[in-house]
């Protein structure tokens, strides 16, 4: 069993557990397992805050897309993502293997189940000014990377309380923007 | 006509009683190694403490980072925990080897086959002599001797095998022993009940009959010991995995709380309490 299998066995765990249980991760292969299992065991909402959230190493991997799908797929659901910036137009329309891609022809999408924001150019930091991403899953599910270059974070599957205070944060912003990315000007 | 019959009758007798060796002395055998068998099995759920339990834990405890928060540095705590996970993780490779080296060397133990191939040669005797009594009722004296002849060289053979005795020898050496020991069973044996025949004053038959019945079983008595004693090891092998697990686990619920409070200081850093996110 390589460490990758171990970690994601031991996240899977915690998930069926339901345990309060900080994970210090770092990587894209450590992103990829909280993120998949996050969507999975989302049951509502999901909100993403992410930079441009279009890249090849956890985005738009089969793994990434699928379980959004699964979690999009469940009906009822709802998916919040604010963007720093758009990604570059010329490539993400010629992807049919992306991530945006799989929103723009899920049905979720045209249910308005889906909403994109961008920051224009303004987004999340910490107090050392660098950009925080970070997602979250219904009420008591998190990852916030503090370094999205290392993609170094933490995650926890059960705490309500910082989930409450990320949520807050995010719903403040983006009630507030008006600047709405339409995948049909990606696509259309 | 009856003779025939009863010639068939213990022909039939003759070829229950060579099966029933075969079953009685295999059936050891068969448990000897299914204990074996059962090795992975019993070593999955002491896998899973450090794959499951320990592993996770070391990749958390690498991907934790230091910072400064309120002016403390979170480093020497994060080191703390570090030195004392490595020890228990130490711990707990000791406790795997050494525990390990135990099991070899009872699974290492030669001579277990040897036993077996003595007990099968001393059930087929015994029970060809059983099958003989219809003939001769005197052949109960015989049968009576050669139980003890045979639990005698059984337990022998029983104690070479636990003490190590055959360890470093070569299968042959180990066999022509087991033959040599069916050899000396069978002369002593017969020499004892010569002795008895000659003895002017006999022991009542009525009298050997009943003891003989519990006594065939007594040679296959060594077999079922080592076959206990060899559980017995494991048991103990795995209640002292288990006990060390439990004290360990104990040990790695402390270091759980310690990191708890580096984790609370890291949930600072995500919540509103120290600062609120900025967006600009």
């Amino acid at each position: 069993m390589t460490e990758l299998e171990q970690y994601e066995k031991s996240v899977k765990e915690c998930v069926e557990k339901g345990n309060d249980y900080l994970f210090h991760n770092e990587g894209n292969g450590h992103a990829l397992i909280i993120c998949k299992y996050l969507f999975k065991n989302a049951q509502k909402e999901v909100l993403i805050a992410a930079n441009q959230l279009y890249n090849d190493e956890v985005v738009n991997t089969r793994e990434y897309i699928e379980s959004m799908k699964s979690f999009l797929d469940k009906g009822n659901t709802r998916l919040n993502i604010i963007i720093a910036s758009l990604p570059p137009k010329e490539q993400v329309s010629q992807n049919h293997e992306s991530f945006y891609w799989m929103l723009y022809n899920h049905p979720s999408y045209k249910e308005s189940r889906v909403q994109i924001k961008e920051g224009q150019g303004k987004f999340f930091r910490g107090t050392d000014g660098k950009e925080i991403n970070f997602c979250t899953g219904d009420h008591n599910m998190y990852r916030f990377e503090t370094d999205i270059n290392l993609r170094r974070a933490v995650a926890n599957f059960n705490d309500p309380k910082i989930n409450g205070y990320l949520r807050d944060s995010y719903h403040k912003i983006f009630d507030t923007l008006d600047s709405n990315v339409n995948l049909n000007d990606f696509f259309a | 006509m009856d003779n025939f019959l009863d010639d068939f009758a213990t022909f039939i007798q003759l070829m229950s009683a060579v099966n029933f060796a075969y079953i009685f002395t295999s059936l050891p055998k068969t448990i000897y190694h299914s204990i074996f068998d059962e090795e992975q099995r019993r070593n999955q759920r002491f896998n899973e403490f450090r794959l499951g339990i320990l592993e996770p834990f070391r990749q958390d405890l690498d991907n934790m980072h230091s910072f400064v928060i309120d002016g403390h540095d979170t480093s020497t705590h994060i080191d703390k925990l570090n030195k004392k996970f490595v020890d228990i993780v130490d711990k707990w490779e000791n406790i795997e080897a050494q525990t390990k080296n135990w099991t070899n060397n009872i699974k290492k133990a030669k001579g277990f086959k040897c036993l077996s191939l003595y007990i099968s040669v001393y059930c087929i005797v015994d029970l060809f002599v059983i099958a003989a009594m219809k003939t001769w009722a005197n052949w109960y004296v015989y049968a009576y001797l050669l139980n003890f002849c045979a639990l005698y060289y059984s337990i022998k053979i029983t104690l070479k095998i636990l003490r190590s005795k055959w360890k470093n020898k070569k299968n042959i050496f180990c066999y022509n022993k087991t033959r040599k020991y069916i050899t000396r069973t069978m002369i002593v044996s017969f020499a004892l009940w010569g002795i008895y025949e000659l003895t002017p004053s006999h022991l009542d038959i009525g009298v050997i009959k009943n003891f003989l019945y519990p006594n065939i079983l007594l040679p296959l008595y060594p077999c079922i010991f080592s076959v206990g004693y060899i559980f017995a090891i494991i048991i103990f092998v795995d209640t002292y995995r288990r006990f060390k697990k439990i004290q360990l686990s104990y040990i790695l619920t402390k270091l759980k709380k310690e990191k708890k409070k580096i984790d609370a200081a890291y949930n600072l850093l995500t919540s509103q309490e120290s600062q609120e996110l900025k967006w600009e």
